[in-house]
């Protein structure tokens, strides 16, 4: 009987010896995809060009707080749009590299352009294996890479001046601390990508893909990127450049009403070349969630709550039309309508894509997160670029004076009864000088534009670092009683930590 | 909540010395929550008083399972041969953990009108349904061999040698060596040292390593997120939705040779017991030196991760001295105890990871200083006139908060700038002002590892009473408080009384800074101010007891019968100003109590 206890013992010993020397405990694969097995197929490329899509979403929606939605970096500075929170691009004073939303702003540049650097690594390393079936989506993801990843460099472009140019995925931590950018060098690889992108992406896409960058898309984006180099640079073959760009073109057209580009039923129509396709859908959009971190709670949609108070316990961080604004606009004007609330004393008197409950979610849902997309570039403001292009290359002016009389046309047609309005009116053909036009330009361009993607600070900043204007003195109309522009304001300070921790790398001047 | 715990053994003995073990344990814990939303719940709430409209009941059930699988093999073999005495002893263990959640839940829109339905999947469209699983395993196995020789009760050795694997590591850093190694002499059994007053004397030494692998799963690898999507199209839920796509990125910046933190300790000590064992002292001197403490860094934002890494960030070296003694004796029908113990911590961070320093204001990590010491800047008191704020502003900038800057606000002193040639190659800043006020002039303010911590406990019996005391304490530390000391912003909550002490231009304060929404002059910044003592002493313990005895309890069949009370962290002596310097909420705890054994 004892031994067979001992009998007994020892087998069950002797498994637990066998047991254990398996290896499989500690070699471990995750539960789900890792680099090394994806990127393989046409469908996980789609995914991962999504991917760079999604990080679009980053710069629209609310972020949890009054000061955590990006919008107003781009919306503040200018004298279109005022508040009197603090936030700092307001005003100019309180600018300094610790500034949460700019910091942010830099953070998901920079998550936008790796995820594009990866995606176009994986093409060059798998392409051959992963477009086996559908190899036209080789050219066309490449193009979305690039186009996508030249927004990126424009944006940071005009919101820092000098944030490095990383042109390729970081994996090294010895290759994680680039030189600041100099010059216009963010604009040139921009130009560069977009001349490339404008071959491969295809004319259109199918209506299950529709939102996704055109052809048209990229040479739109490219001439704008040309002028505005041009302005700053006084290169006049940019301006040529531009014009080819905006001419070969095809396909795109002005909405009948101004309003179109505004109302969530008609989005990507033949007015739009690139939106952020914001989307919200019931117990999918959580305002104060992300959309890299939860797979279903995530916010996919645009935030517009500071123009309608939304949540209501943001405060003052709502953001106001300046009468500047309002007054540069004739009384008849029908664009009106579509961006402004005129009644007398509203502190939240801009309505452009809010207009109406029925466009967004009444409007703008309890947290101000909405479905309507955000028209980051459309055909209005290519076809103004064109207009001060010709100019500034010595074009023919009246070529450039009809560009904006069409612009005018359709505004005066814009109207809800159907008559068509006496003003805006024509301007004059002839007998005038470069300056009117180019200032009817720069007027028309912040009456059509107004209160969308920061066209008008950027054009303010452009043009004060041509010297053809002057912020120093300029009247920002701004509710902030410590407002104060200085040179070094054209360029915001870059994240105070990435300086500190990069050797090679400065804070911009001033800062 | 389910919890088993098991743990089944087989042990043989073949031959004399020699025993064979097989153990295998297992820990499996799960944790269920089961919701359900009525839509009428909005009645009831403060802010909604109707019910939601639009919406159905909510049904969730969310289920966390831990499986924790051990097994482990043993064999041991002793013998003795006259003076002569070992042990061997060979272990290999096998670990295995799995981690599951499981979600689902039917979202609004449900036409069931309560909870006690069957079955709950009629009735509701498939974009209301959730449904989530998530796993995650690791796995850990070692070999151990230890051999243990003593001579005569005199000299004893021990040497022992692990070998670790773990899945926390990629290929080719997965598993570490740990040897180890102690000895120790007990003097007092040697003839020269056989003094009356002495009981037990050894002097002992150790020295070894062990090995740390405690961090995020597959911290080594580039993982796929599959969390982003992205609406292409029309179609969506409504007019303006399109229809949501899957998408994917890489959010991951895995430093691949992460490996092992490997612990190296040594110590030297003497332990005695004397005078009829009633003093026994202990002195030790240690040093335990950590390589590659494991820690996830902050990587630079134009690397675009979602994740920080996981490296093994820098050695650092704790060394000290651990004294402990006690003494007991009777003074008539009393017994009295007294011991106290110290142990005092010297903590240097050495080897930083590719030379760069980390962490914030509350876990800064540099070279040549204590683990997550608090860093932040230097102040100067606060302006009292407009002529010692233009005087400032006429040395130094101050990017970002000198438009409002004026009396009340703190005056920051710049003390360092950014780094030049001439400070040398891994210099993150040059002892040189600057005239700026930037991170740059952020330094060392304090500590957060304690320099030393000590305890002392009383005991006294007498008849069937007995009575114990303990308290300790910890010096040599400093916390961050702001409370009552940042500028006081707009409204909307409720001020402690200090603001009324605050700069005013009637009460010049040199502490607390004025009264100005937003704090456009940046006078929270943190800062030397902010830093308090931490240190304390703490009455932790106390207890008073009586045994109760007779003859009628054994008649009763009760072997004791005990009633005490005692009492838990009861006061604290501290120069911090909050609540508590170690945790706000512990709380103090009396208890009166009986315990009856049968």
């Amino acid at each position: 009987m004892k031994n067979i206890y001992y009998i007994i013992s020892f087998i069950i010993c002797a498994g637990f010896i066998f047991t254990s020397c398996d290896d499989s405990t500690i070699e471990l694969d995750p539960i789900g995809d890792t680099e090394a097995g994806f990127f393989q197929t046409e469908d996980q490329m789609t995914q991962a060009v999504l991917g760079v899509y999604q990080k679009v979403t980053f710069f629209y929606t609310f972020r949890g707080g009054q000061n955590n939605f990006l919008q107003g970096i781009w919306q503040l500075p200018s004298d279109d749009l005022t508040t009197e929170a603090n936030h700092a691009y307001e005003f100019f004073s309180g600018l300094n590299g610790n500034n949460g939303q700019l910091n942010n702003f830099y953070r998901f540049s920079y998550q936008l352009i790796s995820r594009a650097n990866t995606l176009l690594e994986k093409i060059e390393e798998n392409g051959t294996i992963a477009y086996e079936n559908q190899p036209e989506l080789r050219d066309y993801h490449r193009g979305e890479a690039l186009f996508l990843r030249s927004w990126m460099y424009f944006r940071l472009w005009n919101t820092y001046g000098t944030a490095p140019l990383v042109k390729e995925r970081i994996v090294a931590l010895e290759n994680a601390f680039p030189p600041n950018s100099q010059g216009t060098e963010l604009l040139d690889q921009a130009i560069n990508d977009l001349e490339e992108a404008a071959q491969l992406l295809p004319e259109i896409w199918d209506d299950a893909n529709s939102g996704r960058v055109t052809r048209n898309s990229a040479l739109g984006f490219r001439g704008k990127i040309l002028v505005f180099r041009g302005t700053v640079a006084g290169d006049n073959t940019d301006f040529i450049s531009a014009i080819q760009d905006f001419d070969a073109m095809n396909g795109v057209s002005l909405t009948a009403n101004y309003g179109d580009n505004f109302n969530a039923a008609m989005e990507n129509n033949e007015e739009s070349l690139f939106e952020f396709q914001a989307n919200n859908q019931s117990s999918m959009n959580n305002a104060f969630l992300d959309n890299d971190s939860f797979a279903v709670v995530g916010d996919i949609g645009a935030y517009y709550g500071q123009f309608a108070r939304r949540p209501t316990w943001i405060g003052n961080a709502v953001y106001s039309a300046t009468p500047s604004l309002i007054n540069e606009f004739d009384k008849e004007d029908p664009r009106i309508n579509y961006i402004f609330d005129m009644e007398p004393g509203l502190v939240t008197n801009v309505v452009k894509y809010i207009k109406d409950g029925n466009w967004t979610d009444a409007p703008g849902g309890a947290n101000g997160s909405s479905r309507n997309n955000p028209r980051i570039l459309r055909y209005a403001d290519v076809l103004l670029l064109k207009a001060e292009a010709i100019v500034r290359s010595g074009g023919n002016l009246s070529d450039a004076i009809t560009i904006i009389n069409q612009i005018r046309e359709r505004a005066r047609m814009s109207v809800e009864n159907g008559i068509p309005s006496p003003e805006p009116a024509d301007y004059s053909l002839s007998g005038m000088d470069d300056n009117t036009v180019l200032d009817w330009i720069f007027k028309e361009r912040r009456m059509e534009l107004a209160c969308e993607e920061g066209h008008r600070w950027y054009d303010l900043r452009r043009r004060h670092m041509a010297g053809e204007i002057d912020l120093l003195t300029w009247d920002f109309d701004s509710k902030r009683i410590d407002l104060e522009f200085e040179d070094y304001h054209v360029n915001f300070p870059l994240p105070e930590i990435e300086v500190i921790e990069n050797e090679n790398m400065n804070q911009n001047a001033g800062y | 909540m389910v919890r088993n715990i098991g743990s089944f053994y087989a042990e043989a003995t073949p031959i004399e010395g020699l025993r064979l073990r097989g153990t295998f344990s297992f820990d499996q814990f799960s944790n269920t929550q089961q919701r359900y939303y009525d839509q009428r719940r909005g009645v009831f709430e403060a802010n909604q008083g109707v019910p939601y409209s639009g919406e159905g009941n909510t049904y969730r059930r969310r289920i966390n399972e831990n499986i924790n699988i051990v097994k482990e093999f043993l064999i041991g073999y002793n013998k003795a041969f006259g003076d002569h005495s070992i042990d061997l002893i060979l272990n290999a263990m096998d670990q295995k953990v799995q981690w599951n959640n499981t979600q689902f839940g039917i979202d609004q829109n449900s036409p069931l009108p309560d909870w006690d339905q069957r079955r709950i999947d009629e009735g509701w469209a498939r974009e209301d349904k959730g449904l989530l699983f998530e796993r995650s395993p690791s796995g850990l196995q070692g070999y151990m061999g230890r051999l243990s020789y003593n001579y005569n009760s005199k000299y004893y050795l021990d040497a022992t040698v692990r070998r670790d694997g773990t899945s926390k590591f990629g290929h080719g850093y997965k598993w570490g060596t740990f040897p180890s190694f102690g000895a120790a002499w007990r003097i007092s059994s040697e003839n020269f040292a056989n003094q009356s007053f002495i009981n037990d004397l050894k002097l002992r030494i150790g020295w070894g390593k062990t090995g740390n692998q405690e961090t995020r799963d597959f911290a080594y690898l580039s993982l796929v997120n599959f969390n982003p999507v992205y609406a292409l199209g029309s179609g969506g839920s409504a007019i303006g939705d399109g229809l949501i796509q899957s998408a994917a990125a890489l959010g991951d910046f895995p430093i691949v040779d992460m490996s092992w933190e490997t612990v190296t300790t040594s110590n030297i000590g003497i332990d005695a017991l004397m005078f009829n064992n009633r003093l026994s002292l202990t002195m030790e001197y240690y040093r335990r030196y950590t390589d590659g403490i494991l820690q996830t860094i902050n990587i630079p934002q134009v690397i675009g991760a979602l994740s920080q890494p996981v490296v093994n960030l820098a050695n650092v070296d704790n060394r000290g001295f651990e004294l402990q003694g006690s003494f007991e004796n009777n003074l008539g029908p009393f017994n009295y105890s007294i011991g106290a113990n110290l142990t005092t911590v010297r903590n240097r961070v050495s080897n930083l990871y590719q030379g760069r320093p980390s962490g914030g204001n509350y876990d800064r990590i540099e070279e040549g200083r204590s683990m997550n010491f608090l860093r932040g800047y230097i102040t100067d008191g606060i302006f009292q006139t407009e002529e010692e704020v233009a005087n400032w502003l006429e040395a130094n900038d101050d990017p970002g908060y000198e438009a409002q800057k004026s009396p009340g606000d703190i005056r920051f002193v710049d003390i360092q700038g950014p780094p030049e040639a001439s400070d040398g190659e891994n210099a993150f800043f040059s002892p040189n002002p600057d005239g700026r006020v930037d991170a740059f002039d952020q330094t060392f303010i304090g500590k957060t590892i304690p320099g030393y911590y000590y305890g002392i406990n009383l005991g006294l019996k007498y008849n069937n009473f007995d009575f114990t005391i303990d308290f300790r304490g910890m010096g040599d530390v400093q916390r961050i408080f702001t409370n009552g000391l940042q500028s006081v912003g707009a409204g909307g909550g409720n001020f402690l009384v200090d603001y009324l002490d605050r700069w005013t231009p009637t009460n010049p304060s040199n502490t607390i800074p004025r009264a100005i929404t937003d704090d456009p002059s940046g006078n929270n910044r943190i800062a030397d101010r902010h830093v308090t003592d931490a240190g304390f002493f703490r009455f932790q313990n106390f207890q008073l007891g009586y045994n109760v005895s007779g003859n009628l309890l054994s008649r009763l069949g009760v072997s004791n019968l005990r009633v005490y009370m005692m009492g838990q962290n009861l006061l604290v002596f501290s120069p911090f100003p909050g609540l508590d310097p170690e945790n706000d909420t512990t709380p103090t705890t009396y208890i009166m109590g009986v315990n009856l054994g049968f």
